[in-house]
């Protein structure tokens, strides 16, 4: 053992004990969790992978704007722009920048989004995703023509991809984003040691030539806004119709609900609230079974006497409630929680 | 005004830096105003508003989908929002990509064309006029010539008020803004056909009187009135039903009466007017089915009537199969969900001119698609073609029901004939209306059919050179 091992040792040591303080926390976290929703090995897995590819897209992206558009010549900022690893990560790990509720909540929805394309994918073969991609395009209307060109075009993007998480920065929602480029930007300011004003001119210029309508989910979102009033038929609501997203799309405008929560409600038990939410809808009993068994993957049974059982009214009412302000609801379930605190 | 969906240019707005809108398109300055704004105001469209404050909070460019609701329509918009740079540094633009406006969808999720051929499939008609009684838009049963010849005339001078109604009255109505209910009317030109009008006065968005919105209902009984046959020479007495029975007395005197139930019934089923427990929700519906039944039986039996009447004649309009099919198709859709059927339609861009009268064809393929639904498995493919056949034009409905025997080939168009069914709301009747006014239109219905192996029916109609 040289001299220099020992001192990565040393160094090693310090940063395992000061770790080792939160290993309550970890396995509190895994023991008791709150949702009820199960997180497994591949979920987390591919959440890190995400995770990683977009703050690596955005420290990228920023370093060359920083570079090209405003003469940056600092070495470490065009090491990091050209590099195929991300290198502010862990930093923002370790400061617990990650941990914001909006921008987990987000990864779990594409995470969910990317498990949903492979069930479906499993139902349906890549032929007949090709044909329902296109069946718009020669639409009359040139506006639906013209979204669903869009749509298209964002769907080739997400598949020419490398892997299989859709990490392109188009795909971000703009709060999102925002959120992200700044604390990467302190990262990188960190981890360079500059602190000239480049790296802030070009994360603003990336916020601002970002094209939120350029996503995925957006582009269905207007294709389902054209098509949908035209095709308000519940018969022809299906993911083998539409697609995954703009069967999601549709049955968010349908529902007033948003498409994240369609996906969120697609990970919990028995997908109960999707179900509730294809009843409030109307979908016939046939069609929903149909849309449970595509789009469930823990083998669960949907049966057509239980799905008939639901009260329409009372689905309706539930998701009606669902779909309003969400500060509102987070604020109603922690002073459920609090008031059964205090009688406990 | 509608506007519908595609944009050649998108709707353009400004806001300044107060969220002031200071520019604006006229279709986005309309809903501005009629959402509370005044020009050079903040935005007063919330919606807008809330993405323009998130646009310039973010300091980013946003797209999105923004709904908002201006009178009777829900106005879909996907909107771009962009910051604005250089000397208009803190102003945000607005674009609107796609505008679309639909009405606040109804109960009823019938589309206007739908309700205007079910209008026609009933006889009725409707006239929509300006406030000098000028008319704007009509649609008359059984005259398909009348568009052109009455738009831009004068209600009174399309229209003779006949006995015991008075024109006199339908002027007393319009100058207090009355709705004028049943009056009798007959066409001054063309068919002459005869009429029960009645209308309600339309105001528009500033309290003002508009005109009116009429609808009409034809008057069979008068229209064939003046070429009645002689007394005791047209049934034989082997008839069931009398000359007058249905046309002159029961037939109107049943039908309002039942339109007033199953309308009655409807909008407690659907809880119009308020919540309902569930169990009598549905007894409404059943009440609502039960009459509609009846009111099928009543419209079976007059038609019957008309039929058996030495004099019974049809028009010979300039139709379409392929196009009275779609229509028909397009009537029975949501029967045909209800029972996961697909109807397969020949492709719209086929043509296949025949002569015979619109609403007596479009009645027959409604009763054998209707036929077809009723009696196929839930799940099953109708499927409707066309062929040419010698001088004549055919369409025939094929379905995959349970088939019918050889034997009863012929007794199936038979009057009251339901080969022993029952409960399914048929009236036995349809087949027997379908074939004679087939017949009258110097056609043809025929079916061929096995037990276990579908039936397909067979209208044909002589071929029209177009």
């Amino acid at each position: 053992m040289d001299q220099n091992s020992g001192v990565g040792l040393v160094q090693q040591a310090a940063a395992i004990s000061a770790s080792s303080a939160y290993i309550s926390d970890d396995l509190a976290a895994a023991l008791f969790p709150k949702s009820d929703v199960i997180l497994s090995d591949r979920m987390l897995s591919n959440g890190r992978q995400y995770l990683r590819a977009i703050v690596q897209d955005i420290e990228a992206e920023i370093c060359l704007i920083a570079a090209k558009d405003f003469g940056l010549t600092h070495d470490t900022i065009i090491e990091i722009g050209n590099s195929s690893r991300g290198h502010s990560y862990g930093l923002l790990q370790k400061a617990g920048l990650l941990e914001s509720k909006a921008l987990l909540d987000h990864v779990f929805v594409s995470v969910q989004r990317v498990e949903l394309g492979a069930r479906l994918a499993q139902k349906i073969s890549q032929a007949d995703l090709e044909t329902v991609w296109t069946r718009h395009l020669d639409n009359e209307d040139s506006a639906v023509a013209d979204a669903a060109m869009a749509l298209l075009v964002a769907q080739s993007r997400d598949n020419a991809g490398p892997g299989s998480i859709h990490s392109h920065i188009d795909n971000l929602p703009a709060d999102i984003i925002f959120a992200l480029t700044w604390p990467i930007v302190a990262a990188l300011q960190k981890l360079s040691g500059y602190d000239g004003p480049e790296l802030s001119k070009a994360a603003e210029r990336l916020l601002g030539s970002h094209d939120e309508g350029a996503a995925t989910q957006n582009r269905a979102r207007r294709l389902a806004q054209l098509v949908d009033p035209l095709d308000q038929g519940s018969e022809n609501l299906h993911p083998l119709h539409d697609g995954l997203d703009l069967f999601l799309a549709r049955l968010a405008g349908r529902s007033d609900l948003s498409v994240d929560q369609l996906i969120r409600f697609t990970a919990e038990p028995n997908m109960i609230r999707l179900v509730l939410t294809m009843r409030a809808v109307n979908l016939t009993t046939e069609q929903a079974l149909s849309i449970f068994g595509i789009l469930d993957g823990s083998g669960q049974l949907l049966t057509p006497a239980s799905y008939k059982d639901i009260d329409g009214d009372k689905a309706s009412d539930l998701v009606t409630k669902w779909s309003g302000n969400a500060l509102y609801q987070d604020a109603q379930r922690l002073l459920n929680s609090y008031d059964s605190g205090v009688s406990d | 005004m509608t506007v519908s969906g595609n944009l050649a240019e998108p709707v353009r707005g400004q806001l300044d830096s107060d969220g002031r809108l200071i520019a604006a398109d006229p279709l986005l300055l309309r809903l501005h105003l009629h959402c509370g704004g005044y020009e050079g105001g903040p935005l007063a469209v919330p919606q807008l508003s809330n993405l323009c404050r998130l646009s310039r909070q973010l300091n980013m460019n946003l797209s999105r989908p923004v709904q908002a609701a201006d009178d009777d329509n829900l106005i879909n918009m996907w909107v771009e929002t962009r910051l604005q740079r250089a000397e208009n540094a803190g102003n945000i633009a607005i674009s609107i990509i796609d505008w679309k406006e639909t009405p606040v969808p109804s109960n009823s999720g019938e589309s206007l064309g739908r309700q205007r051929d079910f209008d026609r499939l009933n006889g009725r008609g409707s006239i929509r006029t300006d406030a000098s009684l000028r008319i704007m838009a009509l649609s008359l049963p059984d005259d398909l010539d009348a568009v052109e010849k009455y738009i831009g005339q004068s209600l009174l001078d399309v229209v003779d008020f006949i006995a015991p109604s008075k024109q006199s009255v339908l002027i007393e109505s319009i100058s207090e803004r009355q709705p004028v209910r049943a009056q009798n009317v007959r066409q001054k030109y063309g068919k002459k056909l005869h009429y029960i009008l009645s209308g309600q006065p339309l105001i528009d968005n500033d309290g003002l009187f508009s005109g009116y919105r009429f609808s009409l209902e034809l008057d069979e009984n008068e229209a064939t009135g003046d070429s009645l046959d002689e007394p005791g020479s047209t049934i034989p007495k082997n008839e069931l039903i009398s000359d007058s029975l249905f046309g002159s007395q029961l037939g109107p005197a049943l039908r309002q009466p039942l339109g007033k139930i199953i309308a009655n019934a409807e909008t407690i089923g659907s809880r119009l007017e308020g919540p309902l427990r569930g169990d009598y929700s549905d007894y409404a519906k059943d009440i609502a089915s039960a009459g509609r039944h009846l009111m099928d039986l009543v419209n079976d039996l007059s038609d019957l009537e008309a039929i058996q009447r030495t004099s019974f004649s049809v028009a010979a309009d300039d139709i379409d199969l392929v196009d009275l099919c779609h229509r028909a198709a397009g009537l029975l859709a949501v029967k045909a969900a209800d029972h996961q059927i697909r109807i397969d339609l020949p492709d719209k861009d086929i043509e296949m001119p025949v002569k015979g009268e619109f609403r007596r064809v479009l009645q027959i393929l409604v009763n054998l698609i209707g036929n077809a639904i009723r009696y196929s498995p839930d799940g099953s493919v109708i499927k409707l073609q066309v062929v040419q056949d010698g001088e004549y034009s055919a369409i025939t409905v094929r379905d995959q029901g349970a088939g019918i025997a050889e034997d009863d080939h012929q007794r199936i168009f038979e009057k009251f004939e339901r080969l022993g069914r029952s409960g399914d709301g048929g009236s036995g009747l349809g087949l027997f209306i379908s074939r004679r006014l087939a017949n009258a239109m110097d056609g043809s219905l025929s079916v061929e059919s096995a037990v276990g192996k579908g039936s397909t029916f067979k209208l044909s109609l002589p071929s029209r050179a177009v």
